[in-house]
This record gives C-alpha cells, sequence and structure tokens, in this order.
C-alpha cells in the first residue's frame, strides 16, 4: 500500500481524472471530497461486504420468514 | 430464489452503476409468499444473485434520502416532480446474533417511471448502515 502524509487542503491525485482532497481533520476522523468521473462508483469501503452478507442471506428463507413474521407483528401493534 | 417463467421486460429495472461487492445490473422485485414486507430484488444477469430488501418507510416514516448530481443522473430524474414514483429500499441483514438489520444510509432508489435504479453511495447519511429491526 502506497502511504502519503497529507494536510488539509491537499490533495492527491490518481491517474488522469481522480483527485482526493482532505479537506478537514478533526476528533479522529477525515473528512475527504473526490473528484471522478461519474462512471467511477465511489462507496465506503464496508458498503461492499454489507451487500454481500445480504446477499448470502437470500437464501435462508427459515430466518427471512421469521423475520417477516416479527415485522408484521410490530406493525399490526397498535 | 428462482424465477420461473418469463420475465417481461417492463418488469426489469436497470442498475447501470450496479451495487458494490455485486456483479450484476438488471433485476426484478419479487414478493415471495409469505416474506411480507420483505421482498427479494432478484437479479435477471446473474441469477445466483439476489438481495432481501424492505422498503425505509416501513421502518421510518417519512424516511427521505438526499440524491446527489450522479444519483438524478442515473434514475434520470430532470424535476423534483418525479419524487412519488421514487421507491426507496434498504438492503436486509439476516445478521447472527444479533440482528436483523437494514441499511438505510445507502438505500437503493428505484425510479418506478422508468425502471431505472441505483445504490445511493455517495451522501453523508443522518441513517446507519446497520439500523436494527424487528427489535423485541
Amino acid at each position: 500500500m502506497l502511504v502519503l502524509s497529507r494536510q488539509a487542503g491537499e490533495s492527491v491525485r490518481i491517474g488522469e481524472n481522480i483527485e482526493i482532497t482532505v479537506l478537514d481533520v478533526r476528533a479522529g476522523a477525515v473528512k475527504i471530497g473526490i473528484d471522478a468521473p461519474r462512471s467511477v462508483l465511489i462507496f465506503r469501503s464496508e458498503l461492499e461486504q454489507i451487500n454481500l452478507q445480504a446477499a448470502a442471506g437470500s437464501q435462508d428463507k427459515v430466518q427471512l420468514t421469521a423475520i417477516a413474521q416479527k415485522l408484521r407483528r410490530i406493525t399490526d401493534t397498535p | 430464489m428462482e424465477l420461473k417463467g418469463d420475465i417481461p421486460d417492463s418488469a426489469v429495472l436497470t442498475l447501470d452503476r450496479g451495487l458494490p461487492g455485486l456483479d450484476a445490473h438488471q433485476f426484478v422485485i419479487l414478493k415471495p409468499d409469505g416474506l411480507e414486507p420483505i421482498v427479494m430484488l432478484q437479479s435477471v444477469d446473474n441469477p445466483g444473485i439476489g438481495l432481501p430488501a424492505i422498503p425505509c418507510r416501513s421502518v421510518i416514516a417519512g424516511y427521505e434520502v438526499e440524491l446527489d448530481e450522479d444519483d438524478r443522473a442515473e434514475l434520470a430524474i430532470t424535476d423534483e416532480d418525479v419524487a412519488p414514483s421514487l421507491l426507496y429500499l434498504a438492503v436486509l441483514l439476516i445478521g447472527d446474533d444479533s440482528g436483523p438489520y437494514c441499511n438505510l444510509a445507502a438505500p437503493i432508489v428505484i425510479n418506478a417511471a422508468n425502471n431505472r435504479g441505483c445504490q445511493v453511495t455517495g451522501v453523508d447519511s443522518p441513517y446507519s448502515t446497520l439500523h436494527p429491526l424487528a427489535e423485541g
């Protein structure tokens, strides 16, 4: 992994048309801005895992049926 | 979930940008018996992929999501008038010992007016990616 130190306001360019700018650093969180072509899908990395986990659960009809029953009970309760 | 019979073109949703982690771009919404309010986003271009999901507004009444310029382009939204035709779906995770959860932070938005869709990934959402469901 390439490691670069950057301060707020500084940026990194990846290839021809992607630029990542550090906007703010505070309280253990970094706010970044990303300029990229629309064809490049940008997402928080954990989203990939969440989608994969959800897809894995699609086969579990027993669990899904139980969850659905529970959800309907909650909705039906006045 | 298996697809049975022919799928009319009018039922196929196109998610050009795709979904992170999943190699599929065309889906139909199935409503399997006994699973209401859960629906199944079933891929038609990669039949091994299905995603359980739940309408965001069945979890949080009045749920809204901020769409950025790219999302609006994906959904081919030209003005605010199409808002009533937008369907918000939260991907549902069964979870292990804890759970189930749904992802309200990055919903899949479907524009029913043109069957285009996208997963909203680029905004800072006030909601959680792992919103607990069916507690208690």
